[in-house]
């Protein structure tokens, strides 16, 4: 009898604390899950890094950082704690912060990171400041890596469409130079051979030394992108697979046909499926952050084929803007507000800024097109997560200092508004600038992340 | 049949130069202002002191003087002494002066402060930052280096930069400027409110109270002024003075009203208290009125 009365207090007791977090929820704390999407090397680690740092030195020593960030008055903000959403992984700022001091850019996510940065801010208001003292501001962030991204439209594919379409993509430009190694690796194969264990990883690591070449390159679309890094739950090693030639993927009977199509349903089973199920669903706000130099260093056709890119992307998302029934009773969830976020922006001049943000603008034209006859929200910014140049003589200059520790002085041409209005025969050659020493101040000096979390917040 | 692609080259658009200095080292973002601080306070003793000192010093020596030349008709006699209150008497006029300048020039920069009305409207629709910067800096120019003014003005300074719109610099000279001044004049004037209401009920006749009433409805426009970043002085603003001599009026008449209540009710120690209490509201409120009007002269200087 004790032991069932002392259940049922346990059971009152977890329900009322439950029921009680539940009202805290409700009254105090205005959450919002945002999902940040970008690209491998689009930037993400560093805004994170970049967005803690001066949320903590604007919180805590009160330095005047983000001023357009008006949600988040100084003045009222109490504290800033950061902690891992249940079942994931803690994002490692300490490591990013250490790696910043050696002058090294943090190492890119090669994992998937879920956080948590809660705000508390002092309540303002003449009759809840005493009925509810302070309110929280939770943002939810999930980072992962961007190659996992490039992979989502493959859900909607089989193997033989996705290895037909990813045989004409490496028939074309850009990749058709970084492809000839592994073309000509097949034309040598013999398909009609049964597959073994050491055939099959001797194709699959040839493909692989191809992806890699492209991503150096900077190939955008590379599928599938999750066998480039270690952190994926994929066991590509034993279950790997590559596009065949279209004779073979047109032969039904062919062994290698058969293996690779099993094995591509279980990356989608086994990985793709789960990743999007856990990892993309529940955001209510997306950031696609968006490297646009990835294209201007090398080549109008680059850029062209991160437009395609981000086109394909945004089938992947759920977007709509539920409504509060729909959202808190039915916990349906969809994106109902977009930021299109052209990073590293401190890496051209002040007065090329209005060009870089037209040719963001034309980049998501493709993407934006997905939001048609839908109540989203969204906007274009253009953001430095770390202002690690200096400007210049001219106005259309700036300064940096590169890996050997050279201060350099970079003079631009305009840069292209559209993708029509540049020359296929011209690029912007990548600057390899090195941390700087002063990057404490250069972070909170950072441009653009008030405007952004403003948007978002709003 | 084996494909060839050339690997491709491209026109760089950019042109590098190596420099022969270092990358320049950038500072911390400024520290937030607490709303919390107080305006800047005259340190040492006022002007106005020193005049009053000196005045009486002068009337004193020329006393001094008078007895010395009754006592004594041998002016030449004493050289040091005559030379000393030829000095005390051109150090008085020097101050009288002095005091006279800064009235002036208060009153000139309040004129001034109140002309250059900075109206954010115009500056949005217009919208070229550049001249918005101008406009803004150049209003910022007329206010007291050391007051919170200043120190807001600092503020929204520092947190300019290059890709902020014209639209974004209007929006942050509201946030970090116009509305943190406001706030803050908002605050001192509650608090001399108190202090006024304060007066009013423990003042003991009307004499002292009005002239209480007066030394604290100075001294509301002249710290709510500071706020602003003006030192005004007493005659820096007439249309001030006006609504603080409407005020006193009204503050007497209040008196005389209580006062013929009081007397109908009769004089036990209740009526007196009903009477204080409602003198001390009634100072309150007024003050509130006197620092409104002036929030509202140097408030539409900001908004235009």
């Amino acid at each position: 009898m004790k032991n069932i009365l002392r259940t049922v207090s346990e059971q009152f007791g977890s329900l009322l604390d439950s029921g009680a977090n539940k009202l805290d929820d409700w009254f105090i704390k205005d959450v919002h899950k945002i999902a940040i999407t970008g690209l491998s090397r689009s930037g993400k680690s560093m805004l994170f890094t970049s967005l803690m740092t001066t949320l903590k030195y604007r919180s805590e020593e009160n330095y005047n950082c983000l001023p357009l960030l008006k949600s988040l008055p100084i003045e009222f903000v109490e504290g800033m704690k950061l902690d891992a959403i249940e079942s994931y992984e803690l994002f490692p700022i300490k490591d990013h912060i250490q790696s910043l001091e050696n002058q090294r850019w943090p190492k890119p996510t090669e994992q998937l990171y879920g956080f948590r940065l809660t705000i508390r801010l002092k309540e303002t208001g003449s009759i809840k400041k005493y009925l509810l003292p302070h309110k929280e501001i939770v943002f939810e962030f999930l980072d992962y890596p961007g190659e996992w991204i490039t992979d989502m439209p493959m859900l909607n594919k089989t193997f033989s469409q996705w290895s037909d379409s990813a045989w004409a993509q490496q028939m074309t430009e850009p990749q058709s130079y970084y492809a000839q190694e592994w073309h000509h690796f097949t034309r040598a194969f013999n398909f009609d051979l049964v597959p073994d264990d050491d055939s099959i990883a001797c194709v699959v690591n040839e493909y692989r030394h191809y992806l890699k070449k492209s991503k150096a390159g900077g190939i955008s679309l590379l599928q599938p992108g999750s066998f480039l890094i270690s952190g994926s739950g994929f066991d590509w090693e034993h279950h790997g697979f590559a596009p065949l030639p279209t004779k073979v993927t047109s032969d039904l009977s062919n062994p290698w046909n058969k293996v690779f199509s099993n094995n591509y349903q279980l990356f989608l089973n086994q990985w793709l499926k789960p990743l999007k199920e856990n990892s993309f669903k529940e955001s209510d706000k997306q950031i696609i952050l968006i490297d646009l130099f990835e294209g201007l260093n090398h080549s109008k056709l680059h850029l062209q084929q991160l437009k395609e890119t981000l086109s394909n992307l945004s089938e992947t998302f759920v977007y709509g803007n539920p409504s509060w029934f729909s959202k808190t009773v039915l916990r349906n969830t969809a994106i109902g507000k977009v930021a299109f976020v052209a990073t590293k922006s401190d890496l051209i001049p002040e007065s090329q800024k209005p060009q870089l943000l037209s040719l963001l603008q034309d980049i998501t034209e493709g993407a934006r097109a997905k939001f048609e006859e839908k109540d989203i929200e969204f906007d274009h910014f253009l953001v430095s997560a770390i202002q690690a140049t200096d400007s210049g003589l001219s106005k259309n200059s700036l300064r940096y200092t590169n890996l050997q520790d050279e201060y350099i002085e970079v003079e631009f041409e305009d840069i292209p508004t559209s993708l029509k209005s540049m020359n296929r025969d011209e690029n912007f050659p990548v600057l390899p600038v090195k941390v700087p020493k002063d990057f404490l101040p250069r972070i909170l000096n950072g441009r653009g992340m008030d405007r952004l979390f403003q948007y978002l917040l709003e | 049949m084996e494909s060839n692609f050339e690997q491709p080259t491209y026109r760089p658009k950019i042109k590098q130069t190596p420099l022969h200095e270092a990358q320049p080292v950038q500072a911390l973002p400024e520290k937030s202002i607490r709303l919390d601080l107080d305006d800047d306070k005259n340190s040492g003793v006022s002007l106005w002191l020193w005049a009053l000192g000196l005045g009486v010093l002068s009337i004193l020596s020329f006393s001094v003087f008078h007895a010395i030349q009754t006592i004594d008709s041998y002016f030449n006699t004493y050289p040091i002494l005559s030379s000393f209150l030829g000095l005390g008497l051109g150090a008085f006029i020097l101050a009288i002066a002095l005091l006279i300048y800064k009235e002036v020039k208060g009153y000139l920069d309040v004129s001034q402060f109140v002309d250059s009305k900075v109206d954010l409207k115009a500056l949005e629709t217009l919208g070229d930052r550049h001249s918005t910067l101008n406009k803004l800096q150049n209003h910022a120019s007329l206010v007291s280096k050391s007051s919170y003014a200043s120190r807001c003005f600092r503020q929204f300074e520092s947190a300019i930069n290059s890709d902020l719109s014209n639209h974004e610099i209007i929006g942050l000279y509201q946030s970090k400027v116009a509305e943190p001044i406001l706030k803050k004049a908002e605050e001192v004037l509650k608090k001399e409110s108190f202090v006024s209401g304060g007066l009013a009920f423990i003042s003991p006749n009307t004499l002292i109270q009005t002239l209480l009433f007066a030394w604290i409805s100075v001294r509301t426009l002249k710290r709510i002024a500071r706020v602003f970043g003006l030192r005004p002085g007493i005659t820096g603003n007439w249309k001030l003075i006006r609504v603080a001599a409407e005020n006193m009026a009204a503050q007497s008449f209040f008196d005389l009203a209580t006062d013929e209540i009081t007397n109908q009710i009769g004089s036990s120690l209740a009526a007196k208290f009903m009477e204080n209490s409602a003198e001390a509201v009634a100072a309150g409120a007024l003050n509130i009125r006197l620092g409104k009007a002036l929030i509202q002269l140097l408030n539409e200087a900001k908004h235009g």
